[in-house]
């Protein structure tokens, strides 16, 4: 069996790409964290990373169906009937790759000869669906990290006494004083931002007006520490990918580019943020309601692929339940691939 | 091998379909996108700094927007108004008067466009408020464009300059504003940008 994990990776990782593989890392490195020449970001840094394992997925179904044309399936069927020690041994095989991708990853976050990002933040901007004076609405579209704040910026100008104190309230009767001159930083708690959606009002309603094109949630970039982390939640959304591929291939019997096509498929859905959309009738909205199905079908394991400029939006936002769901979800189709007894022919 | 089952084939089928149907809807992003938009606000960013080098404005404002769209980060953004619209339009240009009040309009124009969007609106209300008063209104002599120029700085002063720029002397400014007699506020705005306590000292 190492053997056989052996030559697979050998398959699907020739030598020179080895060479290939690192010099690209290197690349992402300078792209990302050089002072002058890269964006200076890690969101940066994680987006050139997930093109790795994209191009492993291809490499993968390229390898599987070149084995198929070249008969390996009937030598499969006479090294072993029961017919899971194939698909085990190139879900090993790949998982191992994937691995050492993922570690070779993290080299840069440990030890990286640019300095690190500064500490920032992301600033989002945030619907007020129903606002009359002195009660505000907020739509953030979608769940947040708990991490954020919302920022508020009041307009005094219309209340008569603005010494007079003023407190922003929650409906669960959380509340911050109101300082004219002053941004109201609202931290969120854990239920608004898993929700997305919350309510504050002014006590005494005394007519302080919200600025609305000016209010912003403040979301903190997760730091160079966190680097390994949210690479760890990468490895874990392309890992059931590959387990995908194998059931498509073997149990599906798609050619191992349309099943690696497929995977790519579920997984640019599975990675879609779940925004709610106003949808009218006709075709278009018939279509845009299916997509929503199936998405709705995965796991929300959007927060797991948090890359680009905008990741602090969408890392860590996964729950467990979901990350779990989606490892299972892996494990299932690993179990499809494995699953067809194929008796040997005389 | 064995052709694939007809259900497999229909499975992927709808599944690429769907995926591929969201990609076109604007729904989803297919997975490698982030990598792709990466390396486009990279090279963005480069001609966004020859542009700047060459004093191309109209150039200068569309990378702006694009890295805007591409990172949502807005400091691109933020520098092009301000060259545009502050920059452009002062004296020291010696562009004829119709040029700079053109200028600066284009900018702000630009500007208003993307303030719901833009992280950091309250560096947009800065350059928004001094281009209208110092810029535009001379050129202009249109109430509105001056009225407009105070109102964007009260709600900036509202917010202390914002959160990466905030100062508590914007914030005691505004206090001392909201003392003011309504009638008077517009004339302590204008006297707070040109006296020593200005928004630049502070």
């Amino acid at each position: 069996m190492p053997y056989l994990i052996w030559a697979l990776m050998r398959d699907c990782m020739p030598r020179r790409w080895w060479f290939g593989f690192f010099a690209g890392l290197l690349l992402a490195t300078v792209l990302s964290f050089d002072t002058n020449l890269g964006a200076h970001s890690l969101g940066s840094y994680l987006a050139y990373v997930s093109v790795f394992p994209l191009v492993l997925l291809f490499r993968c179904g390229w390898v599987l169906q070149q084995r198929t044309s070249q008969g390996w399936p009937h030598q499969e069927k006479l090294r072993d009937s029961r017919g899971y020690k194939a698909p085990l041994v190139e879900f090993f095989g790949l998982s191992t790759l994937l691995l050492i991708i993922y570690v070779c990853a993290s080299i840069p976050c440990w030890w990286n000869p640019y300095p690190s990002p500064p500490a920032s933040a992301g600033y989002y901007p945030v619907t007020i669906h129903f606002g009359a004076n002195d009660y505000w609405l907020f739509d953030l579209h979608s769940p947040v990290p708990a991490s954020s704040t919302l920022l508020l910026t009041l307009d005094w100008s219309q209340v008569q006494n603005p010494e007079q104190d003023v407190w922003i309230q929650d409906p669960n009767g959380r509340k911050l004083q109101a300082i004219p001159g002053e941004l109201l930083r609202w931290p969120l708690s854990p239920a608004e931002a898993k929700e997305g959606k919350m309510a504050l009002h002014s006590l005494p309603k005394v007519g302080v007006e919200l600025r609305r094109p000016l209010t912003r949630l403040e979301i903190p970039r997760p730091g160079m520490q966190q680097g390994p982390h949210l690479l760890l939640l990468q490895f874990l959304f392309f890992w059931p990918l590959f387990a995908m591929l194998l059931a498509w291939h073997r149990r599906g019997k798609l050619s191992g580019t349309l099943s690696a096509w497929t995977c790519f498929a579920l997984g640019s859905l599975a990675a879609m943020p779940m925004q709610a959309t106003d949808l009218d009738s006709g075709p278009l909205a018939l279509l845009a309601r299916a997509v929503l199905l199936l998405k709705l079908a995965l796991p929300p394991v959007e927060g797991l692929l948090a890359a680009g400029a905008r990741m602090e939006r969408l890392a860590f936002t996964s729950a467990a339940t979901s990350i779990s769901g989606w490892l299972v979800l892996g494990a299932l189709s690993l179990w499809l691939a494995c699953k067809e007894k194929r008796p040997v022919q005389p | 091998m064995n052709p694939p089952p007809l259900s497999a084939r229909i499975l992927a089928t709808t599944v690429g379909g769907l995926a591929l149907a969201g990609w076109m809807l604007g729904m989803t992003l297919p997975l490698g996108t982030r990598p792709w938009q990466g390396a486009q606000s990279w090279w963005n960013e480069r001609r966004f700094h020859q542009a700047a080098a060459d004093q191309d404005y109209p150039t200068l404002l569309a990378l702006g927007e694009r890295d805007l769209q591409l990172t949502g980060r807005g400091l691109l953004f933020d520098y092009a108004i301000y060259r545009v619209a502050y920059g452009a339009s002062a004296p020291s240009y010696a562009h004829l008067p119709a040029d700079a009040l053109s200028w600066a309009r284009l900018g702000l124009a630009t500007l208003e466009k993307h303030l719901p969007e833009v992280p950091n609106p309250w560096a947009g209300l800065q350059t928004q408020a001094y281009t209208l008063v110092e810029r535009v209104f001379p050129l202009s002599h249109r109430q509105q464009d001056l009225d407009a120029g105070l109102h964007a700085l009260a709600d900036r002063w509202a917010g202390s300059g914002g959160p990466t720029a905030s100062s508590p002397g914007l914030g005691a400014l505004y206090r001392s504003w909201l003392q003011v007699a309504p009638r008077q506020r517009p004339l302590f705005l204008l006297q707070k940008m040109q006296g020593p306590t200005s928004e630049q000292n502070l």
